[in-house]
């Protein structure tokens, strides 16, 4: 690898190994099998300030830029995917839309609490039964006075009943469809807002799913985030910024995944040797090592495309489209090498195999990068 | 929908195992899986709905079905619990070698247990003995009118809990893969103990166990066929056995299938159109739908060679290689499309991406399918 | 108790470091990090430095790979780092390093307090801290694994073989530690983002006075080759069991023995 990371870029990747291994690493079993929400890692990374990588100085943040961020999702997801994805829907979704949309008295409200991890954010976004403002569910948003009520369901949402603060997406005019949907930032603990249940899951299972209740719940004005019909666009910024992280996070587990087989495949003796001198599983390997170089390239590149301020929608659909092939295929392929023994529960590769495939399931149906690519490049 | 391709008899049969799988498999499927465990009490049913050790011939108590009928019956299955229908076929795995093999004697014995509604088990795999089956350091010692056996076997299906089994040992060390012999062991031998369980990602409510044999005793007439014919007739069992295996693949992609094709219809997106109605989800589904279909037909077209007696070895392969890789790929597109609903427990789909992955592996990796297709192709 | 200075080695990670066939060393790979004790003591001038609101800052003589360093050690906590990037370092040893280091601290002030690691990760001669304290006319205290400042004085707990002991020194002194004294912190972000505001200074060999001979190692390296363990391979084949565990008990006791020397 010849792509030059910058010495406090290198000096993050190797801490924050340092710290995967360290905390994350031991836990990571335990976390996948109570599914349990990991307050004490997640109060670990609040010191070495993960919660704040990219955001400004001034509200707390590290100011270490969006490649430093996806350096150590990377790392952590090496150890454990789940805790990647706290982080992960933390920052690139709930903390990246208040700094990119936020008033200044929003960021001003929120950011240092996000950043020095007072509170934890989420993305309310999925409703049960249909995409967002399709289904009986919906949450709808009605002005009232100085106030908008929301009533309704969402369901999916990644660390709910963890997080301290919610981006709801909700439907402010239901004549105007897509267009009608607004973004508002909601307190936890506001009135009426409660978790119907936490949802199980194949893999990430520390990163909490929950179904949320809004029961004509109350929210300022002043807490829409972005102006009235703005929730698709914002939705769809974040969730590209968060593509890019989900990138970092194949990239990890299949990494880890991958040096897992062949230490297997080193040891293991079928035939009076050892399986990794068979060309059939040198294949596998070689397939997949180049897969993940290649993603791992094109997440430091959209990375620098972020922080830099230029244009990554595009590039982040790609890493989207390209994670889901290759971590799919990756993992597919290290259980078949390791064969009974991978398939196991007691072994890591199974973890990763289920991991792996939530590190880039689409969010609703406003996930096509097939149709954002070719946006681009029909434009 | 009516297949043509089947007999009348066929699509009988094929009901009455799809409807027992409505019944009686798909309200459990969960539950089994998340449990680890399966409800014997299946088995009362299964025998009543005469689908128990299909694979016995009618002389000794079962059902007969041609092999075409069986894996309809497999695919039904599948379609319902992969773990099941593994467990279940693993009765017909262990029968297979009274059928290439077996004296009249051992075959009354045998099928006799099965038909009255006991489990089968088949032990094989070793820790040093995986793909590399003939690796086998399980011993069986001629004792006076005894075999002895000593060993251990890893992997081995429904061996838990089956009352009769065929186990693999090596009757001659020095002659390697030639050496090898198989024996029927009842649970009840002396010495005969289950070890530690596997806990498994998928086919989870599969009974998977180690099994230790210590100075196991059986009569001399245990012994399957000849001394030393032992890897010869594992090979032709796994033959019998794949196209089976493949269709309880073909079975779990159809379901997973079924449920992104109605996921596609049901699902509104944004603009409260359905899923379906785009051109990449809908184009995905045909490309799910060709794939299980494509991979049926060639479980289909083996098993007819099998039952009008012409070789079948490489088609047996090329169709449990194809219908496994199927799965996997079905299985992972239906999660894709359904989303976060997929991914989550509220739907089967995430287990059914678990289960299809084993079926890569077991019955021969499809990687050693590759070398029997290969190699008849090479050498013919 | 004013200032605080620590004294860390730049080295090569042995886990990069491949053995070839012939036991000859690849170091191609291979990446540089802190001496693994160094770090501790970097880590225990650090918390002396919080504690107590006094200053630390660390010395390092290398060759020109030191620049590497700098951000790393200056987001471990320290104020401000000297670096001496020479090609003298090369072949140095405990002798050559001594000399050095006590040239520089000579020229940069006085120090209260100068902590080393007990032995660097490569070489682990244990002396530098000795001969650096010589040099400066000052106490050494080695092997210590927990310090702690009261009155002006230093109180140092030392892991000896068979005892532990416990030194107390008035002035300035030079303590070797122990990887027990602490665990090192991990730095966070923004420590590693505010390592590049703080200081650095080069400090030339040049300029510091040293007579070639001090500049001459007096143990010189006649070969680096790895070590590989051997597997025994013995495999114990009896028919029963029991002979095999009697066996392998045989020899292990034999073994055993043989280790005593017996």
């Amino acid at each position: 690898m010849s792509y030059a990371l910058t010495e406090e870029q290198q000096l993050i990747q190797q801490n924050a190994r340092e710290f995967a291994t360290e905390y994350v690493e031991p836990a990571a079993a335990e976390i996948d099998h109570t599914a349990a929400h990991p307050a004490d890692i997640v109060k670990k990374m609040i010191e070495q300030d993960f919660l704040g990588i990219f955001l400004p100085g001034e509200f707390g943040g590290a100011e270490a830029g969006y490649l430093s961020y996806t350096l150590i999702i990377e790392e952590l997801s090496r150890a454990s995917g789940a805790v990647a994805a706290v982080l992960l829907n933390h920052a690139s979704l709930a903390a990246y839309s208040i700094n990119r949309w936020g008033s200044a008295e929003q960021k001003q409200a929120y950011l240092p609490s996000l950043c020095q991890g007072e509170k934890l954010g989420a993305f309310a976004l999925n409703e049960p039964g249909a995409a967002l403002g399709a289904g009986e569910h919906r949450v709808t948003a009605v002005k009232d006075g100085d106030s908008y009520v929301l009533s309704g369901r969402k369901c999916y949402v990644a660390n709910g009943g963890a997080a301290g603060l919610y981006i709801v997406f909700a439907q402010t005019d239901p004549e105007a469809g897509a267009k009608g949907i607004s973004a508002f930032l909601v307190d936890a603990k506001t009135d009426g807002l409660s978790v119907a249940r936490l949802i199980d899951k194949m893999g990430l299972r520390g990163c909490q799913s929950a179904e949320l209740v809004f029961d004509q719940v109350k929210v300022p004005a002043a807490n829409l985030l972005g102006a009235e019909g703005a929730g698709l666009a914002i939705a769809a910024e974040a969730l590209a910024a968060a593509s890019i992280a989900e990138g970092a996070m194949v990239v990890g587990i299949a990494q880890a995944a991958m040096e897992d087989a062949v230490k297997y495949g080193k040891q293991r003796i079928q035939f009076r040797r050892p399986i990794a001198t068979f060309p059939a599983i040198q294949s596998m390997l070689a397939e997949m090592a180049a897969n993940i170089h290649m993603l791992r390239l094109a997440v430091y590149d959209a990375a620098s495309l972020l922080e830099n301020g230029q244009a990554f929608v595009a590039e982040a659909a790609m890493i989207k489209l390209f994670a889901a092939r290759i971590g799919q295929s990756a993992l597919i392929d290290v259980i078949q090498i390791e064969g009974g023994y991978g398939y196991s529960q007691e072994m890591v590769a199974s973890r990763l195999y289920r991991d792996v495939k939530g590190a880039v399931i689409k969010n609703s149906s406003l996930d096509f990068p097939e149709k954002i690519i070719a946006g681009n490049l029909l434009a | 929908m009516v297949d043509m391709s089947l007999t009348p008899e066929q699509q009988k049969v094929q009901q009455i195992a799809r409807e027992f799988t409505a019944k009686y498999i798909i309200p459990v499927d969960r539950e089994w899986d998340e449990k680890g465990e399966f409800h014997e009490f299946i088995l009362e049913e299964v025998k009543k709905a005469g689908l128990n050790c299909m694979a016995v011939p009618e002389e000794y108590g079962g059902p007969g079905y041609p092999s075409v009928t069986q894996s309809l019956v497999a695919e039904e299955w599948g379609y319902g619990c992969a773990a099941f229908a593994t467990t279940l076929g693993g009765n017909g795995l262990s029968s297979y070698p009274l059928a290439i093999a077996g004296t009249d004697e051992q075959k009354k014995m045998y099928y006799g247990r099965l038909v009255n509604g006991g489990m089968g088990g088949f032990a094989l795999t070793e820790p040093g003995a995986g793909s590399d089956a003939g690796a086998c350091s399980t011993i069986a010692k001629l004792d006076g009118e005894e075999w002895v056996i000593n060993g251990t076997k890893c992997f081995a299906t429904t061996c838990g809990y089956a009352d009769i089994m065929v186990v693999f040992a090596s009757t001659d060390p020095s002659k390697g893969v030639k050496g090898l012999s198989a024996f029927i062991v009842e649970k009840e031998r002396e010495g005969l103990i289950v070890g530690a369980v596997e806990h498994k990602m998928g086919i989870r409510s599969s009974n998977t166990v180690e099994l230790i044999l210590k100075n196991v005793r059986v009569p001399r007439a245990h012994l399957l066929g000849k001394e030393g014919e032992g890897m010869k007739l594992a090979m032709k069992t796994l033959d019998m056995a794949r196209p089976i295996v493949a269709s309880i693949a073909v079975g779990v992609g159809q379901r997973a299938l079924d449920e992104a094709v109605k996921f596609a219809k049901e699902y509104l997106d944004v603009n409260g159109k359905p899923l379906g109605s785009h051109q990449a989800i809908a184009f995905k589904l045909a490309d799910m739908a060709t794939q299980v279909e494509a991979a049926r037909q060639l479980v289909r077209n083996a098993l007819r060679l099998k039952d009008a007696g012409v070789p079948y070895t490489k088609e047996a392969a090329m169709a449990k290689t194809f219908a496994t890789d199927a799965a996997m790929r079905v299985t992972a597109d239906a999660v894709e499309i359904m989303g976060q609903y997929g991914y989550s427990k509220d739907s089967i789909v995430e287990k059914l991406m678990r289960d299809a992955k084993v079926t890569q592996i077991y019955e021969g990796t499809n990687q050693v399918q590759r070398i029997v297709i290969s190699g008849i192709l090479l050498n013919s | 108790m004013q200032k605080l200075l620590v004294c860390y080695k730049w080295v090569l990670d042995e886990q990069d470091i491949k053995i070839a066939g012939d036991l000859s060393l690849d170091t191609g790979r291979a990446k540089y990090k802190i001496s693994d004790y160094d770090k501790n003591a970097i880590e225990e001038g650090a918390l002396l430095a919080e504690l107590h609101g006094i200053s630390v800052e660390a010395l390092t003589f290398g060759t020109d790979a030191v620049k590497q360093s700098l951000k790393d050690a200056l987001s471990r906590g320290l104020d401000k780092v000297y670096w001496i990037g020479d090609a003298a370092s090369e072949q140095a040893d405990a002798f050559v390093t001594a000399n050095v280091l006590a040239a520089a601290i000579k020229k940069l002030g006085q120090y209260d307090l100068i902590l080393c690691g007990e032995g660097s990760a490569d070489t682990y001669s244990q002396q530098t801290a000795p001969r650096l304290a010589a040099l400066l006319d000052i106490p050494a205290v080695t092997f210590v694994q927990k310090i702690t400042v009261a009155d002006g004085k230093v109180i140092a707990t030392r892991k000896l073989g068979d005892c532990i002991e416990e030194v107390t020194v008035t002035g300035p002194v030079v303590i070797s530690v122990l990887p027990e004294i602490n665990k090192p912190r991990i730095p966070g972000l923004k420590q590693v983002m505010a390592a590049a505001k703080k200081p650095s200074e080069e400090v030339k060999v040049s300029e510091l006075g040293i007579a070639a001979e001090a500049l001459t190692a007096k143990v010189r390296a006649v070969s680096r080759k790895g070590y590989v363990m051997d597997r025994k391979k013995v495999v114990f084949k009896e028919a029963a069991q029991a002979d095999n565990v009697a066996k392998l008990v045989a020899s292990l006791a034999q073994h055993v023995l043989e280790e005593r020397g017996s």
